[in-house]
């Protein structure tokens, strides 16, 4: 070793192959105290002085702070006005301090003189892309003072020190985020994990639920329990905020609903005291949009409260129109219910749908900043409200997306669908009613021929089919005039058949099955045109069967379907 | 849509859906036709039994003279209804291209 011998850019040699060893115990991962300890020892050996520190500067607030010290004690902060140290870090230069006792701007409060015996100084700056980072302080060299060679090699050392304080520091700050990320990650999974992982089934009933998380944010949640053969509570919930909250909020939520339902609260009361216990636990600004209701599979009714959640959808299969229900009430969690309002009823009829729907769907934004919209939700149920719910469910998210066009999800999307089926029951079942007017019949041509196109059935079907229900239909006006409820139509089919129910309400007894028969090898002198019909209808269906119960006609027919 | 007119030849052209809705419009027409035609029933998408009754009701009032409408161009589903109300022994029936 030639402590004498100095290198190409000025430094003598033993000084960079210090710096290059600090530099190489820096590479290996450390705590950011140690870096900073590793850092003073490094500048202490490599510039012979009696101690050395190092000064973090913090740009939130300003200050520079030194930790390091013993255990229990609070870090020491200064302010940029105070001594050499404040003077470093302002002007971003070296300063050198030959003798500190001759020194004005010296302050032995923050210049490191604890027991005021410091007697030289160096103080240099650590800077990163003209970004303050700290101050490297040593004090008191074995050679009486810093000299401009000592004042080089700091300098150097403080270029590489920077670049591992950074390192740590954004090490720290990914490290914290992805902690948090994880926790996002573990509410979402609680939050999920409320979720119901299969239908109800219920007679005459279809339902689908879903809930999409967006990356961060939102609360969603839906519930849908049932209370016995006949009831089931549906819940769809909404908590603002970003973050972690409102997904604890929402599971809060689901959590206190079930034990109540355990307990056999009833509808006000749970919607009560949900409410007064999220005032209770919910942050001032924090708030959940909730529905609550319970659906009577026997009345078809749902009686429901909508604390700010809306706009429900109600959709009616008799006119295929689309009704918009406004929230009943404020958000939960705003303030206590002096008195609970009894609550709002949807009457659902065969073919009608019930949507709770969040935000996050009518609210979802395509790249122009228009608006999914009610009128989104109304379109594709236009054209899919036959199907079965998790199929339109499927339609509708897709139609969001695609509406979305890589626009990012901004909140959750919850969509919960209700649907009253028809007479008959099954996925493969439309039904619709329609006027006694022969003016329906037009429209009942169209229903039978979108049913057949649309399942791909044989084509042929169409006319023999909608001859026997015109028959059936007009048949029904013509005994039973007086009756001034519609007439339902229903279309089924499996692989082997097609399956037609047509219903009249409110009428008089009049089997077809019975129907006189009548005899078309006559000549026609003796035909009349009455009785044609009926005797046509016997011959082109397949079966044909009549039942008559609650002053109800239901007259059911199929076609068989050739293979293939 | 159910359309009845008077082709080049005279004959009767029924075309479209002759359904209850339609048949008073197609009796109208029928009571204006004093003799026997052919009706052509090649643009008659659908027939329903009350469109039966028109022909049926047009038919009597014409074998009072001796001779019945002449049926042409059916479809085969209207021809399968035809034959399921026994009209191949009242009308006389020509097939499409017959």
């Amino acid at each position: 070793m030639h402590p004498a011998t100095t290198t190409s850019v000025g430094l003598r040699a033993e000084a960079l192959l210090q710096i290059l060893e600090v530099t190489r115990k820096l590479a290996a991962p450390f705590e950011l105290a140690e870096v900073l300890a590793e850092i003073g020892e490094a500048a202490r050996s490599v510039l012979r002085g009696e101690r050395a520190t190092v000064w973090l500067f913090e740009p939130e607030q300003g200050v520079l702070v030194l930790t390091g010290g013993p255990p229990g004690i609070p870090p020491i902060r200064a302010n940029l006005s105070q001594g050499v140290l404040g003077l470093t870090a302002r002007s971003r230069q070296v300063i050198n301090v030959p003798d500190c006792k001759l020194e004005p701007l010296f302050d032995p409060a923050v210049d490191l003189d604890v027991d005021n015996d410091v007697r030289c100084m160096l103080s240099v700056p650590l800077v990163e892309r003209a970004q303050l980072v700290g101050v490297l302080q040593v004090v008191d060299s074995e050679n009486g003072v810093f000299t401009m060679e000592d004042e080089r090699v700091a300098e150097t050392l403080a270029t590489q020190c920077v670049v591992f304080i950074q390192r740590e520091r954004m090490s720290r700050s990914l490290a914290q985020a992805e902690k948090l990320d994880r926790e996002i990650k573990l509410a979402r999974e609680i939050q999920m994990s409320t979720l119901p992982s299969e239908m109800p089934r219920l007679a005459d009933y279809d339902m689908a639920g879903q809930f999409c998380p967006a990356d961060q944010t939102g609360g969603d949640t839906f519930d849908l329990v049932p209370l016995d053969e006949r009831r089931l509570f549906l819940l769809l919930g909404d908590a603002s905020g970003h973050g972690i909250g409102p997904a604890l909020s929402a599971t809060q939520m689901t959590g206190m609903l079930r034990v109540a339902l355990r307990l056999g609260a009833d509808l006000d009361a749970i919607f009560a005291q949900v409410n007064n216990q999220l005032v209770e636990d919910l942050p001032e600004e924090h708030f959940v949009t909730a529905f609550f209701g319970v659906l009577d599979t026997v009345t078809h009714t749902v009686d429901y409260h909508a604390a700010g959640q809306g706009p429900l959808l109600h959709f009616q299969a008799a006119t295929g129109a689309c009704r918009w229900l406004s929230p009943t009430t404020f958000p939960l969690g705003f303030m206590k219910f002096p008195e609970v309002d009894p609550p709002h009823q949807i009457e659902l009829a065969p073919g009608d749908i019930l949507g709770l729907i969040t935000d996050g769907v009518f609210e979802c934004e395509n790249p122009a900043g228009t608006m999914f919209g009610t009128e989104g939700v109304e379109q594709v149920l236009r054209s899919r409200h036959e199907g079965s719910m998790s199929d339109l469910l499927a339609r509708m998210l897709q139609a969001v997306h695609v509406f979305a066009d890589g626009h990012p999800q901004g909140d959750d999307i919850t969509i919960v669908l209700l649907a009253r089926r028809g007479e008959t029951a099954g996925r493969t079942t439309i039904q619709r009613y329609f006027p006694r007017s022969l003016d329906s019949l037009e429209g009942i041509f169209r229903f039978v021929g979108d049913f057949i196109s649309a399942r791909s059935l044989d084509a042929e079907l169409h006319m023999p089919v909608c001859f026997i229900i015109e028959e059936l239909f007009t048949n029904f006006m013509k005994y039973n005039a007086e009756s001034t409820h519609d007439i339902s139509l229903s279309l089924g089919h499996t692989p082997e058949q097609l399956t037609v129910r047509i219903t009249a309400f409110d009428v008089d007894s009049f089997d077809v099955t019975h129907a006189p028969t009548v005899d078309t090898t006559k000549p026609l002198s003796e035909r009349q045109a009455g009785g044609l019909g009926l005797h046509l209808v016997q011959q082109m269906a397949d079966t044909l069967q009549y039942e008559y119960a609650e002053r109800r006609s239901t007259i059911t027919f199929t076609k068989l379907l050739e293979a293939g | 849509m159910f359309e009845i007119r008077l082709g080049e030849q005279g004959e009767i052209i029924m075309t479209g859906r002759l359904d209850a809705a339609q048949c008073d419009k197609a009796l109208q027409f029928m009571d204006g036709i004093p003799a026997p035609r052919v009706v052509d029933l090649v643009g008659l998408d659908y027939v329903s039994s009350a469109g039966l009754g028109v022909l049926l009701k047009t038919q009597k009032r014409m074998m009072a003279s001796g001779q019945g409408l002449r049926l042409i161009n059916a479809n085969k589903h209207i021809r399968d209804i035809f034959k399921y109300a026994g009209f191949e022994r009242i009308f006389e029936i020509v097939p499409a291209g017959g």
